[in-house]
């Protein structure tokens, strides 16, 4: 982890810094032992001062081999960084303790600086082995003390040491010094790993919040680019459903327009045939007569269709309004069968009403459009009718006493029938059954679209039962308001 | 042609030369006096001087429109009591409602009627 170069490289930076205060503080404190002069021999003034430079030399020395180490990745560069000023530093020290009185003077005690910056300077075997190192040192300082060899030495360069006479006592308390480098070695050591192990824990801690961070960053982000794309979406789908509305208000508008527009003409049209089939223009013979109504018939139907048309569009648009009026659903077809009577005898059939006895009750409904139903249903089933056939339209209560009571209508004839194969498309506008065009070609297919619609818009349901040939019942219920107390 | 019984005024408000003439033509077959106008603003500019007694109306007409035409003659003093047919290719139920509470007799559509019929109405609010 690059961490760890940083972090060792600010450590050698502290110990530096550290190092300008302590040199001065222990420079202070062997100037005070002076006062007491209770080493007079010893440690001249101007070896003080001497050793005073040399340690800001070193220090400044190391100072700058830190700077020039640029790349914190550089581990070897800063382990001898760390190494030199360790080694250096015991080194210096021993010097120190020395000439300051040997192992026997107060000034072993520095060697606990090395091994406590340690801990910082290397890994948790660091403050172990300066501990040793430490140790090493004041019992080669003994041996060359007490060996004669520094003196030796101080004849050589003229310099006159005190003697080293008690060698016994100088092992022991060399001896106890070490042991007391040695446990705080251990300790230092200790407390390093300590420190190691609650750094990589905090590592390990932070590396897994930096990663649910970076989790939760990238799910907002996902959010964030959801969100948008839903917008997206919104707007897209508002635009295309105002563009519908705009294209269905266009259709409805050229629906209207050109139903309309197409009513004069064929008003013309058919004015014209029926006043010359009225003889307003001189007399027309048998054969004119026949073509000309002919012409009033098509005209006619013409318009039925153009009608249709209007309605449904009507319908689409919602722009059929109804008025629902409490009624009474026999008078209703009453009146209806009563119309289709004649036409039905024109054709030589039945036509026939069936209904209870006793009085229906009132049913919510808006009369013009349910009688636009009753019309369809029974005009379709005359139509589609061989003569001699019948035509059946039968009222029923059976329902009322129900979950969801209601009056329910059959029509029924004995007729073409609508093909198996073509019933489910039969209430689909502008269909026509195939059998039902090749019998009627002119009707819209309109017919029973609108009629459901109209049976749907009253809460009820239109449904029918055919066989091809044989005949075909239509069904419709009206639901009755649970209010019809009030009659 | 001029089978004067009564002299009734019909005035027959409409745009389609066609239409109109037929009209025109089926009304004095039964004896009325029939003025006529080929727009709204020719039909009020009309009114006050050809005194109808009887007029035939229809909506969509260019510039002043037959809805304008009827609330005109509605609020006139000397001309509300004119009864009004419409007679137009309009016919939703909107239409209908707007035109009888403005006032309209009768709401006929074009298409689904024949001049018969017509006279049958005109002949009805005439005896009245």
């Amino acid at each position: 982890m690059l961490e760890v170069g940083q972090e060792k490289l600010e450590a050698n930076g502290w110990v530096i810094t550290a190092r300008w205060y302590y040199i001065i503080g222990i420079f202070l404190f062997f100037l005070v032992s002076k006062i007491g002069e209770f080493n007079p021999v010893s440690f001249p003034f101007q070896v003080m001062f001497g050793l005073l430079l040399l340690g800001f030399l070193f220090n400044l020395l190391f100072w700058l081999s830190k700077r020039n180490i640029k790349a914190s990745k550089n581990y070897i560069e800063i382990r001898n960084l760390g190494l030199a000023q360790t080694g250096i530093e015991l080194v210096f020290f021993a010097v120190i303790v020395h000439l300051s009185g040997g192992v026997e003077s107060v000034a072993t005690a520095l060697f606990f600086i090395p091994i406590v910056a340690a801990i910082l300077l290397f890994d948790s075997r660091g403050p172990l082995l300066t501990a040793i190192g430490a140790t090493l040192t004041v019992n080669l300082l003994v041996l060359f003390e007490y060996g004669g060899i520094l003196r030796r030495l101080g004849d050589y360069f003229g310099i006159s040491f005190f003697p080293f006479t008690n060698w016994t006592e100088a092992w022991i308390k060399t001896a106890l010094v070490s042991l007391a480098y040695i446990i705080v070695g251990l300790f230092s050591a200790y407390t390093a790993k300590l420190i190691r192990e609650r750094n990589e824990l905090l590592a390990d801690k932070l590396a897994e919040e930096k990663q649910k961070i970076k989790d939760i960053e990238r799910l907002n982000q996902e959010l964030t680019d959801y969100a948008k794309e839903l917008f997206d979406k919104d707007f897209e789908l508002t635009l295309a459903n105002k563009r519908l509305q705009m294209l269905e208000a266009a259709k409805s508008k050229f629906v209207s327009v050109t139903t309309h527009q197409l009513r004069t003409p064929l008003a013309a049209i058919k004015w014209t045939f029926h006043m010359i089939l009225q003889e307003g223009l001189g007399k027309v013979n048998d054969e004119q007569r026949e073509f000309l109504q002919k012409g009033f018939d098509s005209t006619q139907r013409i318009i039925a269709i153009v009608n249709d048309l209007l309605n449904i569009d009507y319908i689409e648009a919602n722009k059929l309004d109804y008025r629902f009026v409490p009624s009474h659903l026999d008078t209703l077809v009453d009146g209806l069968i009563f119309e289709f009577t004649n036409h039905a005898e024109s054709k030589k059939i039945k036509l026939e009403l069936v209904k209870p006895n006793h009085a229906l009750p009132e049913v919510m409904l808006d009369p013009i459009k349910i009688s636009m139903v009753l019309e369809n249903l029974i005009d379709n089933a005359i139509k589609y009718s061989r003569p001699g056939g019948n035509v059946r339209v039968k009222l029923s209560d059976e329902r009322v006493n129900s979950a969801q009571p209601g009056l329910e209508v059959s029509v029924s004839d004995s007729g073409i029938g609508i093909p198996a194969t073509e019933q489910e498309k039969i209430f689909h506008r502008f269909f026509r059954a195939s059998n039902a065009v090749k019998e009627s070609p002119d009707g819209s297919g309109l017919g029973l679209f609108i009629s459901r619609d109209i049976i749907q818009k009253h809460g009820g349901q239109m449904w029918f039962d055919s066989k091809e040939g044989k005949g075909t019942d239509f069904h419709f219920s009206l639901p009755i308001q649970q209010n019809k107390n009030k009659v | 042609m001029e089978a004067a019984k009564n002299k009734n005024i019909v005035m027959i408000v409409e745009d389609d030369q066609f239409l109109r003439s037929l009209t025109a033509k089926r009304l004095e077959k039964e004896g009325y006096n029939v003025t006529v106008a080929v727009d709204g603003e020719n039909a009020v500019n009309s009114l006050a001087s050809s005194k109808p007694d009887v007029v035939l109306l229809d909506l969509l007409l260019p510039g002043v429109d037959g809805f304008e035409v009827l609330k005109k003659i509605k609020t006139t003093d000397s001309l509300k009591s004119v009864p009004v047919i419409i007679f137009s290719n309009l016919g939703q139920k909107e239409d209908i409602e707007k035109a009888k509470s403005l006032g309209a007799e009768d709401f006929l559509i074009k298409a689904n009627f024949t001049l018969d019929d017509v006279v049958a109405k005109i002949n009805g609010l005439v005896a009245k």
